[in-house]
């Protein structure tokens, strides 16, 4: 009880701090979202009844505080650059981005935990070597450029998948749509997961406990079945929470690669034409879930090794 | 245990193909059935995949070159342009100039009807213009036609009498300004006009659908695709991924985008666009505020090396603001100004009391590829005569805010993009014009603009602008470089593109072979 206090006053805080510094950063970067919507071509009563209409004649300290106001009566406000409600656009973009980081972390820990046991068993056999190597590929490899090979191998040359454009695409193949990009984000994020677990494997077999177990007889399947992977949950669970933020909160490049529409080219559109509102609002969005995701792996902890006490 | 892990790999795999297996299914189904053409218009959307998001529905809202291209399907105005440039009759099938250049007569076709089923009459030509000219008391929506127009008065309902202020031989090329339905204000959610294309819907970062209107006046121009849709595709790569896929077929492309390409299967279309990229000088700042420095510049520039690098075509060079997408107005002879020439470059500069040359700061529009690469070839070219650039790149927010409006910058690199009416194009160089960047003023060339408002006969408002083109070459108030084209790519099975010397997909053309 006293910890879900704790999360509610430290979001609030980190809300608050957040909107603040984007208020001070808008002051400072140059840039008239009206002159920007409209581009160098517009004529200067189009601009001035944009602006007016838009509430931009206002200071920006006031519209601000008119902001601050709307949040706290449950009003995000208006989009300047989409002329909609930003709770809507968010939301809207919201099922794209939450498909992709599921499916993402689907496959992510399916190809990690396969491998990072595996390699985690075979210390210094060939197949221990082999999963390395491919694991310092896939850090290595930027996930914009295996985004492009996988659309260009499964999408042009097989054909199996979609080259992604959420734009041309119906809403009832999402999943198959999502593919490729979450793929190529996973195969980043189990490299790392894979390296994470093989560490931690390999130290649970060295401690003590399971010296003593291995000696009452168990086998080392058993062991590891048993003994050793719930310890080595820990590590992993704090990477995945921070590689479910990181997706939740946008993939800008795979977004962009595979022309998607998710909340990290709301992002880019937000601040491409100076849309206060709206990057405001993007931002309470990220910052809400970053804390959340936060919160349910520290309860996560809890059910894993109940000797951990919320603090 | 191992059984576990592969019973878990297999699921994966099988997972794989199977969400895979789902489209080749139904590709194999689409090549089984043999479709007639005829019926592929009616059952194919068309999908073409465009760069930029639309800014407003509203015609009176948006000011984006992009979406007119796509709204003027959906809406028409009094007249249109062809695609050699030329006025033509569109929702009025003729009109008369009174003797004073005063009065424009607009005769209405008679079976003019709006998307939604309403027939247009003089009282919507003239409640759009009153809106436009800011006749009806609220704020003018353009600032233009409240210069311009002082009344509009119906004579009967297929006659308009529009009467303008004073004589501006730059109106009935205003008058392709789309006609709205009158007391109908929701526009910018539901556009109705009255194009041979109506709105279907919009969705915000995604695409806009048009369909087919079957009720359409001009029957030359009736559509036979029946419905097209327009998908927002930001990045190149993802464009020419879904044309090879088959996802798309057709999208708006560059020069990079056609080399990479393997040309059997695609056909690809390029021409002017209208537009004049041009290194601008800001004519308030040392040294370009000497002649002879911008002079200098203009000789040291390579424009075939900057064409070949960049819009790979040399029918765009140009060497004044009138690109060749407007062959009637643009004017030859200043081809001849400014040969390469890196002697004389030199002497002028040493004229100007620079022999070593200087440090120019260029600044860029970062999104804008097109004038990244050309800045650094500029800077190549300019190293030869001592001039040192340095590029600044800028987000086009700030160089809006920094560059366009407030004018505070050394030189720039950008595109001036021109209308029906070569005036649009001049009037960026007229000193009371606010937009007027590069702050040149020079009284002569004023007195050429305004008189060639004035003018009605076409041939002698060509001879005055011609003076205005070899003035503005002469002065080297800017160094003009080339139309960087518009380019088009699409599948074999799309035919019946046309270019226009204005932005606009006409879609009425368009079949699938």
């Amino acid at each position: 009880m006293k910890y879900t206090f704790y999360n509610i006053i430290n979001l609030l805080v980190t809300l608050f701090l957040i909107s603040l510094v984007t208020f001070f950063v808008f002051n400072i970067i140059p840039g008239d979202p009206a002159l920007i919507i409209l581009g160098p071509d517009a004529d200067i009563n189009q601009l001035e009844i944009l602006r007016n209409q838009l509430n931009l004649d206002l200071p920006l300290l006031q519209r601000y505080l008119i902001w601050i106001i709307n949040v706290f009566n449950g009003n995000l406000g208006t989009s300047i650059k989409f002329n909609e409600s930003v709770s809507y656009l968010i939301n809207s973009r919201m099922k794209l981005t939450l498909v992709l980081t599921l499916m993402s972390i689907f496959i992510t820990i399916i190809i990690s935990m396969f491998f990072g046991i595996i390699i985690g068993r075979n210390k210094n056999n060939i197949i221990g070597k082999i999963i390395e190597v491919f694991c310092q590929f896939g850090l290595a490899i930027p996930t914009f450029w295996l985004g492009l090979i996988l659309a260009l191998v499964f999408g042009v040359i097989f054909k199996i998948f979609p080259t992604g454009g959420y734009a041309y695409s119906d809403d009832t193949s999402l999943i198959k749509l999502l593919f490729l990009p979450s793929l190529s984000i996973a195969i980043g994020n189990s490299a790392i997961i894979i390296r994470f677990l093989k560490n931690s494997i390999r130290e649970q077999f060295n401690l003590d406990y399971v010296k003593v177990v291995r000696s009452k007889g168990f086998s080392e399947n058993y062991i590891l079945k048993k003994h050793i992977l719930r310890n080595t949950f820990l590590p992993v669970i704090t990477t995945i929470g921070i590689i479910i933020i990181d997706t939740l909160s946008g993939s800008i490049i795979i977004e962009n690669v595979f022309s998607l529409n998710g909340i990290g080219s709301l992002t880019i559109t937000a601040i491409n034409f100076r849309d206060f509102p709206l990057l405001q609002g993007i931002l309470l969005y990220i910052s809400f879930i970053v804390v959340f995701v936060n919160f349910l792996i520290d309860l996560l902890y809890k059910i894993i090794d109940p000797r951990i006490e919320l603090k | 245990m191992k059984k576990r892990y592969l019973s878990l790999m297999i699921c994966f795999f099988m997972f794989i193909t199977l969400v895979g297996c789902s489209s080749n299914n139904k590709e194999t189904n689409d090549q089984n059935t043999n479709i007639k053409t005829e019926d592929l218009n009616n059952t194919k959307p068309l999908k073409i995949a465009i760069s930029t998001e639309i800014d407003f529905l509203d015609p009176y809202l948006s000011s984006a070159s992009d979406t007119s291209a796509i709204m003027d399907n959906v809406f028409d105005g009094l007249t249109r342009v062809n695609e050699n440039g030329e006025i033509v009759p569109a929702i009025a099938k003729d009109w008369t100039i009174s003797e004073d250049g005063l009065e424009y007569t607009f005769f209405l076709n008679d079976n003019v009807y709006f998307h939604n089923g309403k027939k247009l009459t003089a009282e919507d030509v003239k409640y759009s213009y009153y809106r436009l000219a800011g006749l009806d008391n609220k704020k003018a929506a353009n600032s233009e036609y409240e210069q311009i127009v002082k009344d509009v008065k119906i004579i009967n309902d297929n006659e308009v009498k529009i009467i303008l202020k004073n004589v501006d031989s730059s109106f009935l090329s205003q008058t392709i300004k789309a006609i709205v339905q009158k007391d109908y204000n929701n526009n910018n959610s539901l556009p109705i006009g009255t194009g041979p294309y109506k709105f279907s819907n919009y969705e915000i970062g995604k695409k806009i659908v048009l369909e087919k209107f079957d009720n359409y006046y001009d029957k030359k121009r009736i559509p036979k695709i029946k419905t097209v849709e327009f998908l927002f595709v930001p990045d190149d790569n993802a464009k020419m991924l879904g044309l090879k896929s088959g996802s798309i077929d057709a999208i708006d492309g560059s020069q990079d985008m056609i080399k990479q390409l393997d040309n059997a299967n695609f056909d690809n279309y390029t021409f002017p666009s209208n537009t004049i990229q041009l290194l601008m000088f800001n004519l308030n700042r040392e040294p370009f505020n000497i002649k002879e420095v911008r002079q200098a510049i203009n000789y040291a520039l390579n424009r075939n090396a900057i064409n070949k690098l960049t819009a790979n075509d040399k029918n765009l060079i140009s060497y004044s603001i009138v690109t060749k997408a407007m062959p009637f107005w643009y004017d030859g002879n200043t081809e001849y100004v400014y040969d390469y020439n890196l002697k004389k470059a030199k002497e002028l500069l040493t004229q100007a009391g620079y022999p070593n040359g200087f440090e120019m700061e260029l600044t860029v529009p970062s999104n804008y590829d097109f004038h990244v690469n050309t800045a650094q070839i500029i800077s190549d070219e300019l190293s030869k005569i001592g001039i040192k650039v340095k590029i600044n790149q800028v987000e086009w927010g700030v160089w809006l805010d920094n560059v366009y409006t407030k004018a505070n910058y050394q030189t720039t690199l950008t595109g001036l993009t021109g209308k029906a009416d070569p005036h649009s194009i001049f009037r960026r160089f007229y000193s009371k014009y606010s937009k007027n960047f590069s702050n040149y003023n020079n009284s002569l060339y004023d007195s050429y603009i305004e008189s060639a408002l004035l003018e009605t006969d076409v041939n002698k408002r060509k001879e005055i602008y011609d003076k205005a083109q070899m003035l503005l070459t002469n002065d080297a108030v800017t160094a003009c470089l080339q139309d960087p084209g518009k380019s088009i790519i699409t599948t074999k099975d799309i035919k019946g593109f046309i270019q226009y010397p204005i932005s606009f997909w006409d879609l009425s053309k368009l079949y699938f072979k």
